[in-house]
């Protein structure tokens, strides 16, 4: 429980945090699909709202858990919204389409842009992250010779970065580790374990269409364990195949089932070890924070703290917004195919790749005015679940 | 003018009784020390039989047995007279290796020995506070014992009230340094050296594509060899340049003689064993103002000029998970527009990846990888993340990446400052 002179040292940090750190971010270094170039002049009210909410969090970590929980929330109630709207519509309208595209992209704006990006990747990530840096090298002992000294630092800023939460990379390792003890204990797949193990460990590429054909037996298995839901491994098997399962679905291809697999098996022993290092991590953060309580003077500790923790909820809010990429792209995606197949079929223009922010750039020259205008004018209103 | 009265005198010159103490400020550290010990270990070594030297370490005590060829009582006697060897062209030549070091580590120790095929066994006890007070340079007690077993043969040194302290991390480094210092003897099974019951083995150099190149120096006096090849440098960047051996025994650690200063990157490794340049009497270095040594600087300097080049940087970004590596370039489409199956089929064990940003449905082959690159991303992008997590080393952001880099294009990635750099 923090103290009350823990919250004046953070009021101490709050009065000396750069104005700056707080302002609307300019860049970021993650904006793949160029947002930062048309949702603050389409949306500009973004602006002052970030500015408002930043004030209010960047240096309250509960707050800032309270808010991406929130505002997750918000984006899971107005994505089911316009679902709805969208699902009984008219989907061959095309002003029906722009608009559903414009109203996704406002609350993509306000409820998922801010928090996956705006924060994750904008000056307060670099602030806190930069913190860490700095005062990690105060807390490694300096009579460790140099070498000893710069790995020290690294392993703890590896470890304060990746924190005690396994984002979705990590947690398919861990998955990985209960997916082997589960297909090793049920006779069936276990054969075929053996087998494919020999396989994977050759570590040979062209062994792969083998390896697969494997992996297409043991799916079959899988997928009657999880169909028959009075089977004691239906549920584990379930919780650990879902994702892998639905993309495949998607890709309408195994892939990414045998990937999994594939993975689960050849990198078993690493991913024991990372399961060993994830259940320790809890201890060792404990661990470095003692340490540094007792090293860095009050005002430093706080500071420490507090860009541990921010830095941790950044990279966890942006992972849980992510998730949202499951049941929103599809239908974002879909919804442009059809602005696509109908710029198409009136202009013959043929447009493959890009993103959702593309539409943008490269499509929305070819609408009607009525709806070029739609796009490209101001949105002044203020964002709300209930007028959205 | 008066005529000068000389008269000649003869005066007693017994060194002081606390010269014994005082030679063991020499600057040692602690693992040069215990090595003066094994020196003398390796030097009663018996031909063709594998000599064996145990290192034990206690908080109290400090026990160094080997079963080498032992002293004659005459060796025996004199092993505690300062200065005196008759070890020509061996490891303990200057005789104050045994003094020196023992008094380093303790103030006091006892010395048994016992020669091949005798009977006899003969002990040295030195004790400092007893010398300081009551020592006579023409009364040093002196134990023989005989109708000892004469299957036994050996020395046994056992250093009590210890003036240094060991912590785990300097126990590690012991062991770690004997591996280096003893590598050749190790490596080449005339010695097996047991620390703290774990068994040393000798040090092992990480060389780029494993390449030793090996080489052979002449010059007036004396004669070098052995091999180079190149390291990555490491977070330490003077950790570059040979380890000197002399007579199989390391002499230094790093030693820059013939290489240009501030190497980076790619440094030049390896090992060189030299014969007829003199050393230190602490054997911690060569007498750099010997001609030998200069004539050996200068012919290694015009042979390695050529080899000392500093990679070209070609990217920069952010330094996301550290480490350096050198690999393939393997350009990697993740969106949902490349084709999966072939984008995971192209990536190989050490490969590096080159991506706009990774996935995570990409996960079997980022593992598979050796490396990462990005176009996009920073310090919590998932790339970031996901090579810490498993570290490997990433640059991230860089922007340009998957244009600038050519698919198969062999470069070195240094993940602890952010650069990419051509091999």
């Amino acid at each position: 429980m923090a103290s009350g002179l823990f919250w004046m040292e953070m009021r101490d940090i709050f009065m000396k945090i750069d104005k700056h750190l707080l302002q609307f971010p300019t860049v970021l270094p993650n904006d793949l699909e160029g947002f930062m170039f048309n949702y603050p002049k389409k949306f500009p009210l973004i602006i002052p709202y970030y500015e408002e909410v930043a004030l209010q969090v960047a240096l309250d970590p509960k707050a800032y858990q309270e808010y991406g929980d929130w505002v997750r929330g918000e984006l899971i109630a107005g994505f089911e919204k316009i679902k709805k709207e969208y699902e009984s519509g008219d989907q061959e309208d095309l002003a029906f389409l722009v608009d559903i595209d414009q109203r996704i992209n406002k609350l993509f704006c306000f409820r998922f842009w801010i928090v996956n990006y705006l924060f994750a990747d904008g000056p307060l990530h670099d602030y806190f992250v930069s913190n860490l840096k700095t005062l990690i090298r105060k807390i490694v002992d300096i009579t460790e010779d140099i070498e000893e000294y710069e790995q020290q630092v690294l392993l703890i800023q590896r470890d304060l970065l990746q924190s005690d939460y396994a984002d979705l990379y990590l947690q398919q390792a861990l998955n990985g580790v209960k997916l082997v003890e589960v297909l090793q204990s049920n006779p069936q797949t276990n054969i075929l374990l053996n087998e494919v193990i020999l396989l994977i460990d050759q570590h040979n590429l062209h062994n792969t269409k083998e390896i697969n054909n494997l992996w297409d037996q043991v799916t079959q298995v899988i997928k009657k364990i999880i169909e028959d839901k009075s089977h004691h491994q239906g549920s584990a098997l379930f919780d650990l195949m879902e994702i892998p399962l639905e993309q495949a679905r998607m890709r309408n291809s195994l892939l990414p089932v045998y990937n999994m697999l594939t993975h689960a098996i050849e990198f078993r022993e690493e991913n024991k070890q990372l399961a060993q290092r994830y259940e320790a991590m809890k201890a060792r953060i404990e661990d470095i924070l003692a340490q540094a309580k007792g090293i860095l003077s009050p005002e430093e500790y706080a500071l420490f703290v507090l860009s541990y923790q921010q830095a941790r909820n950044f990279a966890m809010y942006k992972d849980i917004m992510g998730e949202m990429d499951g049941p929103l792209l599809p239908l974002w995606f879909g919804l442009h195919d059809k602005i696509r197949a109908w710029i198409f079929k009136n202009h013959g223009i043929k447009y493959q790749g890009g993103g959702h922010a593309s539409m943008y750039y490269q499509l929305v020259w070819y609408l009607p005015d009525h709806l070029k205008a739609k796009v490209y004018t101001v949105d002044n209103i203020p964002f709300s679940i209930k007028t959205l | 003018m008066q005529k000068i009265n000389q008269l000649t005198k003869f005066i007693d010159i017994t060194p002081h009784r606390s010269i014994m103490t005082k030679i063991a400020q020499t600057g040692y550290s602690i693992q040069e020390a215990l090595s003066e010990l094994i020196d003398n270990a390796i030097d009663a070594r018996i031909t063709d039989k594998k000599l064996a030297v145990d290192v034990e370490i206690t908080p109290d005590r400090i026990i160094i047995t080997d079963n080498g060829s032992g002293m004659t009582e005459e060796q025996a006697a004199k092993a505690i007279r300062l200065g005196f060897s008759d070890k020509k062209g061996q490891l303990g030549e200057f005789g104050l290796g045994l003094k020196t070091s023992t008094s380093f580590l303790g103030k006091s120790f006892s010395l048994i020995t016992t020669p091949y095929n005798s009977d006899a066994e003969y002990i040295l006890e030195w004790d400092e506070d007893h010398w300081l007070e009551h020592g006579d340079w023409y009364k040093y007690p002196f134990t023989v014992n005989r109708n000892i077993d004469t299957s036994k043969n050996g020395t046994i040194v056992i250093i009590k009230r210890l003036k240094v302290e060991f912590s785990d991390k300097l126990l590690r480094n012991i062991q770690e340094e004997f591996g280096m210092r003893f590598g050749p003897f190790i490596r080449n099974g005339e010695l097996e050296l047991v620390f703290n019951q774990e068994i040393a083995k000798p040090f092992e150099q990480v060389i780029l594509g494993n390449k030793k190149h090996k080489f052979t120096f002449e010059f007036k006096g004396g004669k070098a060899w052995g091999w180079w090849g190149y390291q990555l440098s490491g977070l330490n960047k003077s950790y570059y340049g040979f380890h000197t051996y002399r007579r199989g025994r390391l002499v230094t650690t790093y030693d820059k003689i013939g290489l240009t200063p501030n190497q980076d990157i790619k440094q030049i490794i390896g090992d060189l064993h030299i014969e007829g340049i003199p050393i230190t009497h602490d054997k911690k270095g060569w007498l750099k103002s010997s001609r030998q040594y200069q004539a050996l600087e200068t012919k290694m300097r015009e042979y390695f000029k050529p080899f000392e080049k500093k990679p070209k940087r070609i990217l920069s970004g952010f330094a996301a998970s550290s480490g350096k590596i050198v690999g393939t370039v393997r350009l990697i489409n993740m969106f949902m527009s490349g084709d999966m199956e072939k984008e995971m089929n192209r990536i190989k064990r050490s490969d590096i990846i080159v991506t706009a940003m990774t996935r995570p449905h990409f996960l079997l082959g980022i593992r598979r990888a050796a490396g990462i690159i990005t176009d996009l991303g920073g310090n919590l992008s998932h790339a970031a993340i996901v090579a810490r997590e498993f570290n490997i080393p990433a640059v991230v952001g860089t922007q340009t990446a998957t244009r600038e880099l050519q698919d198969g294009q062999r470069i070195i990635l240094d993940g602890n400052e952010g650069y990419i750099y051509e091999d």
